[in-house]
């Protein structure tokens, strides 16, 4: 055990070498389909969302927290883009008010968090099932198709050979290495992760940082939906469903601790592209949906496990 | 001497249940070193925290410059100038040195961003003014105790610290990491930095310290010169109280058989500790907070693991021993906190009495309530517990009460060996002397007993034996009898020098 762990810790980047093994296991098991340009650029593109959503993950996490409610949120604000498109309102409209939509709802969580002390775990587990039931009462329980060729530009438009949605998430993974590298906003999320208390002691504002992460995650989900129901074409209320567990999934694979105080914005990018790949590269492998989950379920017990092991030897 | 800088007047501050300061007044010059002196739980630490911002003070005034001043918070403490370092270090282990050290305070540049370079390159000043050799940009965790310490002087510097305040600074160093600590006392001091120097290591205080003042039971005793008084003269103002009541234990009813031997036991915390109990004796274990009296509890209970050395249980040695195990073994333990360690509060009487025994009572899987609630109501009868309801909540319990409890828990799994730690702290005087006459109940039964204590009058009045402790070793074996407050205090604070 100790053995294998302090081997573990040796290995550089340990993130670089999951994403090489993911690459090569697929290379292995369906040659020829990895290496193309249309394939790659597809993957970005599938990536872009759940990169995006991550970000929020990633924040809580390094605050010592965790959001549940990404997943719901990004099922809110994306039926609230679609109805609202729907009804003939412009995008520039409608996306903004399907982001506010979407950011209040992580606004709620971070003012009930930071003012009153609660878990996280269980506002942002009702927080989940708020959003996801909103997103049912505004889209009146069915699919919302908006077909119009304005709605499905941000999502599926090309800028060259680029998704628009890359081109987004790019900006936003910036802004957030921005934010968490050098602003003392950044310094300070990371300040309570490592020692809440001795972070209150310092005379760092927790209530504020602890606020402002799940506010930004509020906004990274939203966005991240309205992009996803855009480049479907379409809303339903169920459509960001599982991606709670993906935005923690990759920003634990990239390294992130639950215990908090550590993970970064781009080893978090990385961690979305290796479930990206992951779960694309399993469903071209032909491997039934339900048991995908299982194989991702897997992988995450097996990086929390060395993440634990790797701990306990300090 | 500097001109005063410092004033704290007739400070009192109270928590509920307990007055922990009581009229408290103390004085600083500038450029000062001045210790404050005082046993366990004597307020230094609370003090230090109202003028820190930490706690707000009930009553009394804080002069400071001349002026009186009011923290509601650390910040605006920090804003005057004032920098504490706490005895458990405020770093974040996950950050840099020159991140911890502008911690809160980041200098940024024209954009509004953390200006990294000029980060590091302040923060290497203020650790080349204390020249020492560490590396800004290294990981804290990476840092061994010693210079995690140095980067928390680096960090009050870095606030221009006028007044510095020191809890406890060398309780984990090593000798020569403390005579290092001291020169950059020294170096502070000449930059006219004062300091507020907390500590109950005697043998330090005269070397470091200008000024001495001693608090006890929240209240301040008196301040001494550190060249003009005598050891003893310290040791009486810190102990100073009566022992109030007589001896408990009337009679040494210890048998000749051990209950429990312990030989060369050493870990992390323990240095060579060798102790035994008899079978029927109380032995008690005295020493001051962080001389490794608990962790000498964890380790014989196997919470902590032992390097080397061995734990005799009734002549079977303990190799792995594990909380089951042990009470296989009928050894109990009742620690110090019993709401965090020792009760499930939520829980009733009956099943708090039952749970450490209930493979014993119910083999078979299936618990009989009738037979649960008479087993929990026999006990509770034995410890006079005031209630007779099986079912009340533990939490809604006084504290005296709730540790007759956890006492009936652990006489339900029938030990024969129990080790307290504070059996008595936060509780009222009557169910004191209860607890008191059921330990010695218990050792005329033939269970051999230690007891951890800070209170030195209940060591006094029920041991038959008496350990003390220093920096994780055992300095010093007194009898029960005939021992004197000054005689343990002497010992526990290295009135002489190491005396094995």
């Amino acid at each position: 055990m100790h053995k294998i762990s302090l081997a573990l810790r040796r290995v550089p980047g340990n993130i670089y070498t999951l994403l090489a093994i993911t690459l090569v296991f697929w290379i292995v098991c369906k040659p020829g389909t990895f290496l193309t340009g249309s394939n790659m650029i597809n993957i970005a593109g599938q990536c872009s969302f759940l990169a995006i959503a991550s970000i929020g993950s990633l924040l809580a996490i390094i605050t010592g927290g965790i959001d549940l409610s990404v997943g719901g949120i990004m099922c809110f604000s994306g039926v609230v883009a679609a109805v609202l498109a729907k009804g003939g309102m412009p995008m520039v409209f409608a996306v903004p008010i399907a982001l506010l939509a979407g950011t209040a709802a992580g606004v709620v969580n971070g003012l009930i968090i930071a003012k009153n002390n609660v878990a996280p775990f269980i506002i942002t587990l009702a927080m989940w099932n708020i959003t996801e039931s909103l997103a049912l009462v505004v889209a009146k329980g069915a699919t919302v198709s908006v077909n119009t060729e304005e709605f499905r530009l941000p999502g599926s438009g090309e800028l060259g050979f680029l998704p628009y949605c890359v081109i987004i998430a790019a900006v936003v993974y910036t802004i957030f290495h921005v934010i968490t590298r050098k602003t003392r906003t950044g310094t300070y999320i990371y300040a309570i992760g490592g020692n809440e208390a001795a972070a209150h002691l310092t005379g760092i504002n927790v209530a504020r940082s602890k606020f402002l992460v799940y506010t930004f995650s509020g906004l990274t989900a939203a966005l991240a939906g309205v992009l996803l129901a855009s480049k479907l074409g379409s809303a339903n209320p169920g459509q960001g469903a599982g991606y709670e567990f993906y935005g923690i999934a990759s920003a634990v694979v990239a390294g992130a601790s639950m215990a908090g105080g550590n993970g970064t914005v781009w080893n978090t990018l990385v961690g979305a592209l290796i479930i990206t790949i992951l779960r694309s590269g399993l469903n071209i492998a032909g491997m039934p949906n339900s048991w995908q989950m299982v194989v991702l379920g897997l992988v995450i017990v097996g990086v929390v496990f060395i993440d634990v092991m790797s701990r306990r030897e300090k | 001497m500097g001109k005063q800088i410092l004033k704290l007047e007739n400070i009192t501050k109270e928590f509920p249940g307990v007055k922990a300061l009581d009229g408290v007044t103390f004085e600083l010059n500038e450029g000062e070193v001045h210790v404050l002196l005082g046993e366990n739980g004597a307020g230094k630490s609370t003090l230090m925290k109202v003028l820190a911002g930490v706690h707000q003070q009930n009553g009394g005034r804080i002069i400071y410059k001349g002026e009186e001043v009011k923290f509601s918070n650390p910040k605006q403490a920090q804003d005057k100038h004032i920098a504490i370092i706490y005895q458990e270090f405020n770093l974040m282990p996950n950050l840099t040195v020159g991140q911890n050290i502008y911690l809160g305070r980041e200098p940024r540049n024209k954009y509004g961003l953390i200006d990294k370079k000029q980060l590091y390159a302040k923060a290497q000043e203020m650790l080349d003014f204390l020249q020492v050799d560490i590396d800004v940009q290294e990981q804290v965790s990476r840092l061994g105790v010693a210079r995690q310490q140095l980067v928390e002087v680096a960090k009050a510097l870095s606030i221009d610290a006028e007044i510095l305040i020191m809890d406890e600074p060398t309780a984990s160093l090593s000798d020569p990491e403390i005579e290092q600590l001291f020169r950059t006392i020294k170096r502070l001091q000449e930059q006219k930095v004062s300091i507020i120097y907390i500590s109950h290591r005697l043998q330090e205080l005269k070397v470091v310290g200008n000024r001495i003042t001693v608090i006890r039971d929240g209240k301040s005793i008196g301040t001494r010169e550190a060249d003009k008084c005598t050891m003893d003269e310290l040791i009486t103002m810190m102990v100073g109280r009566e022992i109030g009541n007589t001896r408990i234990r009337s009679k040494n009813t210890a048998q000749d058989e051990d209950a429990v031997r312990v030989e060369h036991v050493t870990n992390r915390k323990l240095e060579d500790i060798s102790i035994h109990v008899r079978k029927g004796e109380i032995v008690g274990i005295a020493g001051l907070v962080g001389s490794g009296r608990t962790e000498l509890a964890n380790a014989i209970y196997g919470i902590d693991a032992i390097k080397s050395g061995k734990v005799t249980l009734f002549d079977r040695q303990l190799r792995k021993p594990s909380p089951g195990l042990n009470i296989r073994n009928h050894m109990g333990f009742i620690p110090e906190s019993r709401k965090e360690d020792g009760l499930a509060l939520s829980m009733s009487i009956r099943k708090n009495t039952t749970c450490a025994s209930l493979k014993e009572l119910f083999p078979s899987g299936w618990i009989n309530e009738k037979k649960e609630t008479e087993t929990s109501a026999g006990f509770c009868k034995d410890m006079k517990l005031n209630t007779e309801n099986m079912e009340m909540l533990v939490q809604n319990l006084s504290g005296g009460n709730q540790q007759k409890v956890v006492l009936a828990k652990w006489m339900c799994t029938d030990s024969d060996f129990l080790i307290f730690d504070e059996p008595t702290r936060g509780i009222d005087v009557g169910a004191k002397e209860e607890i008191h006459s059921l330990m010695n109940d218990l050792a005329v039964k033939g269970a051999g007993i230690i007891m951890i204590s800070s209170d030195l009058p209940e060591i006094l009045n029920l041991s038959d034996r008496i350990y003390v402790m220093r920096e994780g070793r055992i300095v010093k074996e007194l009898p029960g009898e005939g021992t004197t407050q000054e005689e343990i205090i002497g010992y526990a604070a290295g009135k002489e020098e190491k005396n094995a």
